[in-house]
């Protein structure tokens, strides 16, 4: 293969005056700013780009698009890493810097081509049997280390990417001639038409030719105000006619500077109807080695020498059963290549215009190919003689084509069914999909004028709301099966997989006949190509093998994406400080002022601790936990959930809700409760409190707010909507300022509150409204989480750092302190207070976590009543909350430690769900969910966490205050 | 704004500003039927009807008194937005004896951005959703860099979007992200 550069007028879309400098495997080179990188490297000779998937053969440029499987390559350094780029698509720029995969040392000096000596050992699903003998361990790293394409890059991505969403009437995807047509009859038709195309230019395959009527329709569409959105490839169709596109923003060459640039940008468009008019793929043949670098579909080819002025050979041979290949090969000819012969399969072929001037070989086959690296020759035989009358061809490339495969691929997607076209060999979209209708040649409308024709009627259809007129299927000249094989070799299938002929035929013979069965056992179809020129080779073979017709074998359901799409533009701005919403405190700036170290809990970002110069968190938290207990400390609870339920049925509205009644309590109580799911499962607690007759105030766990105002509303409109109940949740609008510890009061008292909130006054598990100086309102609870003297003092949000500093200017005379969550955390283990999503799972029933007796005495129906009445509800055995200690008085048992009589594999009885060292105690504590666990109070357990093993005594919690004297002051 | 983390600067951008409306007093008013008796108490109290799904109303008020927004949140649930404070404390004594609803008072849970410019609607589709796009006297509730955001339009060439407080920081940050891409910028 020897490529090389044509004069004018060939290079349509080459800026011949502008050279632009590239590296390709660290050699420096120079292309032409119009070049992709494919064609650059075909200008300047290089034939060698890649190595296999599993062989490592070499591989060259195949292709001239979207369909390449061969030249992939690895472009750009650290943070601009994108692995797997095709090298047929990517545009070539200053300071580009491209390599090729899947090798090493080098691409022309690779060790693991080693592998292809052990190729009749590595047929098709070779590493599925590794599963089963001797032991897949053996295979692993060594199949992970030489299997597989680019690699992943090790650092985040510099750049940036953005999603943007988009609504049109009409869109059109695809801007040859058909979709242009289709968007300028759309919009001639009055409807808001968007139309991506995945090339930086409009026109399809005559983009390059500079046709007029293209340039005509591009102008009409444009006068019509279609938007046009090029650089952009929609990958595919979901649900209710949603597009996601992809659009390249910025090229990959262009952020070699520090400065991160927008990337890529994710289109999420919304359209009433969709066309597609995505276009086809031209088919190769399968014959002996016909993966050599130099082995080239014809239309790349041709479209190499028009459009890039590209040579891709001196010498070529050409192999077909179609019709398509004639025209081709004249215009190859057109372009200055020399055609040696044309091949043609077909006993009695009718050559097209232009055929006279070629030598064509008919009822004929190329048998094997010479040249390990780059075409060097190929040796053509009668079919009739496969073996015997030889015939050796001295070109450098050769070009194969078998028709065309529509692409088909949108059209699936949409829902809609394919047909088979016996006499072209191709799948063809059997009408129109839901809300998707496909025209031009993904359509299998090959003639030009009844394509520009029939997408206008397309466009005009679904404008006006009306359905589409039928594809007026035809054009594309006859075609043969093109899979057929029939010469020995290592004759591929799949070029990027390295599937050969041989493992579909292993694969028939293994009786994997569907069609979803050859795909996975052979992996055909799959990878960065998605089987673009394999999948109809490879059905038609199995086909072949099994006596069934192509149609018979169909296709696999194509799925999105229909082209790789980088990470980077699915994640958009999701990455760093935006990758998920995090709620921000009202007081977080006070806090931050004040040593906070933060750290995310549930949806919240909020004070772990305070910690001092040199503290470590963990101390930091026992301080805080011993100064609450000792003296009185400050929490901010903001987090906590909190909802207003108000109507004249919020209270037995509630009492479904939750395991306790609320409906008895009085203006101004408030009782703590369980909320069920229908299986009966703890899905959150709280506490609810009575504002007024019909008013309710109920606290959540901070990150259980919108789960339980689902649940309410839920609830209320499907089962309970004739409850006159209204659900608000109100979480952001009040900030909870908690203060807790024996001395809190005195604290409050000093600050100048209210007599009335005084523990004497307000019993635990009340709720007063009041007001600040000023006449902010509050909402204070008497509740504790610590075990100790609590008040939870509601308040507007906008007022929260005020009375955060207002307090805090008396700590020192209280001896007070500033506590963050993981303070809360010990002392609530301390007092083992349920932690709901800790100490419980997707099985917990209150029974388990001690509220059997809650449930018994409570006559009123409630969500997840029934179905604690199930047998497997009262086992005895089930996984029920206890307290752990370590019988040697001072190992911390680990989060998540296993339970289990003996070491591993044995049955397992239960694990630790919280686990603290205690302050007050000075030892261990833990929780644990164990079973049977009530019935075996002193009893001792061995606890399992990573080979170490901790003897541990089942206590009943709580640790600190049994008699809970400490939360009533 | 009182947190750090929001604008106190107006975010600009070619075709676009965005920056805190200012001192705004939010609250939701919750209904069981939008033309019950508490729809009527509110009517009598703004001069105003409830907003109609996806409705946003301006009510300028008597003479001295702010302007009030009413906008579509839910069908038993319109916000109502108003710099002036004494006419959401007039508002909220009106409705607290009526039926049939309740007037919630959420001034400080809600943060309220103003976008104005001519590229308002380019910057909510890149924030997610041009199904979020409001007409003149429109409010639409949705997601907008994945939090839930109703914006609203009452005055022409002005979007609100009006965000829980406690996702107002991520919010702007996002906004402030994608100014720093913006086309033309």
């Amino acid at each position: 293969m020897s490529g090389r550069r044509l004069p004018a007028p060939a290079g349509r879309w080459l800026e011949r005056d502008r050279p632009v400098a590239f590296r390709f495997n660290g050699r420096q080179l120079t292309g032409l700013r119009g070049d992709t990188l494919a064609s650059a490297l075909l200008a300047n000779g290089i034939a060698l780009v890649g190595r296999s998937f599993k062989l490592h053969r070499p591989r060259g440029v195949f292709s001239c698009g979207i369909e390449e499987s061969c030249a992939v390559v690895d472009v750009g350094e650290g943070g601009r890493h994108t692995a797997n780029v095709r090298a047929t698509l990517l545009p070539i720029e200053e300071n580009l810097s491209a390599r090729s995969v899947n090798c090493w040392p080098s691409v022309g000096f690779d060790v693991g081509a080693v592998t292809g000596w052990f190729a009749p050992l590595l047929p098709a699903g070779f590493y599925y049997k590794t599963f089963k003998w001797p032991s897949w361990r053996w295979f692993e790293p060594a199949i992970r280390r030489m299997a597989g394409l680019g690699s992943a890059p090790t650092v985040p991505d510099a750049d940036r990417y953005e999603e943007i969403a988009a609504s049109t009437e009409v869109l059109v995807v695809g801007g040859g001639i058909a979709g242009l047509a289709a968007a300028v009859g759309a919009a001639r038709s009055g409807a808001a038409t968007l139309l991506v195309a995945s090339g930086a230019r409009l026109g399809g395959t005559l983009g390059w030719r500079g046709d007029a009527e293209v340039a005509a329709l591009e102008a009409t569409a444009r006068s019509l105000g279609v938007r046009v959105l090029t650089r952009t490839l929609a990958f595919g169709v979901y649900d209710h006619n949603l597009v996601c596109a992809c659009e390249t923003v910025s090229g990959e060459g262009a952020a070699d500077g520090a400065r991160p640039v927008l990337r890529e940008r994710l289109w999420r468009i919304r359209a009433r109807a969709v066309i597609a008019a995505a276009g086809a793929i031209e088919r190769p043949l399968v014959f002996p080695d016909n993966d050599r670098p130099g082995v080239m579909l014809l239309g790349a080819a041709v479209k190499y020498a028009q459009a890039y002025g590209v040579a891709c050979g001196a010498r070529a041979v050409i192999v077909t059963d179609s019709d398509a290949a004639y025209p081709a090969a004249a215009a190859l000819r057109a372009a200055g290549i020399e055609v040696l012969a044309l091949i043609d399969r077909r006993s009695s072929p009718e050559p097209a215009a232009g055929a006279p001037l070629l030598r064509v070989l008919a009822d004929a086959d190329i048998v094997s190919v010479a040249g390990a690296r780059a075409v060097r020759g190929c040796a053509v035989a009668p079919v009739a003689a496969a073996f015997r009358r030889r015939e050796r061809l001295e070109c450098d490339l050769i070009l194969s084509c078998a028709g065309y495969a529509p692409a088909v691929q949108l059209h699936s997607q949409a829902g809609g069914r394919l047909r088979w076209l016996e006499d072209e060999a191709m799948f063809v979209p059997d009408g129109a999909a839901p809300g998707l209708a496909s025209v031009g040649a993904c359509a299998g409308v090959f003639g030009r004028a009844a394509a520009a024709a029939h997408a206008g009627e397309v466009g005009e259809a679904l404008a006006r709301g009306r359905p589409p007129p039928a594809a007026p299927v035809g054009g594309a000249g006859r075609s043969g099966p093109g899979a057929s094989v029939r010469a020995r070799g290592k004759r591929f299938v799949d070029l990027q997989n390295d599937v050969t002929a041989d493992d579909v035929r292993l694969a028939a013979r293994e009786n994997y006949r569907s069609v979803e069965h050859l795909k996975r056992y052979t992996t055909t179809g799959m990878g960065t190509d998605q089987g673009r020129t394999s999948n109809v080779n490879a059905l038609i073979l199995m086909g072949e093998c099994t006596g069934r017709e192509p149609a018979e074998v169909g296709t696999t359901r194509f799925r999105p994406p229909f082209a790789p799409v980088t990470l980077g533009a699915i994640a958009g701005r999701r990455v760093g400080a935006l990758y998920r919403p995090l709620k921000r405190l009202p007081a977080d700036a006070w806090h931050e002022a004040h040593g906070a170290l933060f750290e995310s809990f549930g949806d919240w970002w909020r004070p772990a601790a305070y910690p001092r110069a040199g503290e470590s968190l963990d101390a930091a938290a026992q301080r805080e936990a011993l100064g609450v207990r000792r003296g009185a400390g400050l929490l901010d609870g903001s987090p906590l959930g909190k909802l207003e339920v108000f109507g004249p049925d919020a209270g037995p509205f509630l009492d479904l809700m939750y395991v306790g009644t609320m409906s008895t309590l009085a203006v101004g109580q408030a009782r703590y409760g369980l909320l069920l799911n229908e299986n009966g499962v703890v899905v959150d607690d709280g506490v609810v409190a009575r504002l007024g007759e019909q008013h309710w105030w109920v606290n959540t766990t901070s990150s259980g707010a919108e789960r339980t105002a689902a649940a309410f509303e839920e609830w209320r409109q499907c089962e309970y909507p004739r409850l006159r109940v209204l659900i608000t949740p109100v979480t952001s609008r009040w900030a909870n300022v908690t203060v807790a510890g024996p001395r809190a009061w005195e604290w409050l008292a000093r600050a100048g509150f209210d007599d009335r909130l005084a523990p004497a006054a307000m019993k635990h598990m009340t709720l007063r409204e009041s007001a600040l100086a000023g006449g902010v309102p509050l909402r204070v609870l008497r509740a504790s989480f610590s075990g100790e003297l609590g008040y939870e003092i509601n308040l507007p949000a906008d007022h929260a750092a005020t009375l955060f500093a207002r307090l805090w200017d008396r700590a020192d005379e209280m001896q007070g302190v500033l506590y963050g969550i993981e303070a809360l955390q010990v002392m609530r283990t301390e007092k083992g207070y349920l932690h709901v999503g800790a100490d419980t799972d997707g099985t917990t029933l209150p029974g388990d976590v001690g509220f059997g007796r809650g449930i018994e005495r409570k006559a009123a129906n409630f969500v997840g009543r029934r179905s604690l009445l199930r047998p497997a509800a009262q086992d005895p055995d089930r996984l029920q909350l206890v307290g752990l200690v370590p019988v040697d008085g001072r190992t911390l048992l680990a989060v998540g430690a296993q339970i289990a009589s003996r070491r591993a594999p044995a049955p397992i009885e239960g694990r630790v769900t919280s686990s603290v060292m205690s302050p007050e105690l000075g030892c261990p504590v833990a929780l644990a969910l164990l079973a049977g666990g009530a019935r075996r109070i002193g009893e001792e357990v061995r606890v399992h966490h990573l080979g170490a093993m901790t003897t541990a005594r089942v206590v009943r919690p709580p640790f600190v205050d049994p008699e809970g004297k400490r939360v009533h002051g | 704004m009182a947190d750090g983390r929001e604008p106190n600067a107006p975010l600009t951008a070619p075709g676009i500003e965005v920056d805190a409306a200012p001192g705004s007093r939010t609250a939701t008013l919750r209904y069981f039927e939008p033309d019950g008796p508490f729809a009527a108490a509110v009517r009598a109290a703004t001069g105003a009807a409830l907003p109609g799904p996806l409705g946003a109303a301006l009510s300028s008020g008597a003479a001295g008194e702010g302007p009030l927004i009413l906008a579509w949140r839910s069908p038993t649930e319109t916000l109502a937005l108003t710099d002036d404070a004494a006419r959401h404390t007039r508002l909220a004594a009106a409705l607290a004896p009526a039926t049939g609803g309740c007037f919630v008072d959420l001034t400080g849970g809600l943060r309220v951005l103003r976008l104005r410019g001519e590229r308002s609607a380019d910057l909510l589709a890149r924030l997610g959703s041009d199904a979020l796009i409001p007409r003149l006297n429109e409010s639409r509730p949705g997601r907008l860099a994945e939090v839930a955001t109703v914006a609203l339009c009452v005055r022409p060439g002005e979007t609100l979007l009006a965000v829980d407080r406690a996702y107002a920081a991520h919010l702007l940050d996002w906004i402030r992200a994608t100014l720093a891409d913006w086309p033309g910028g």
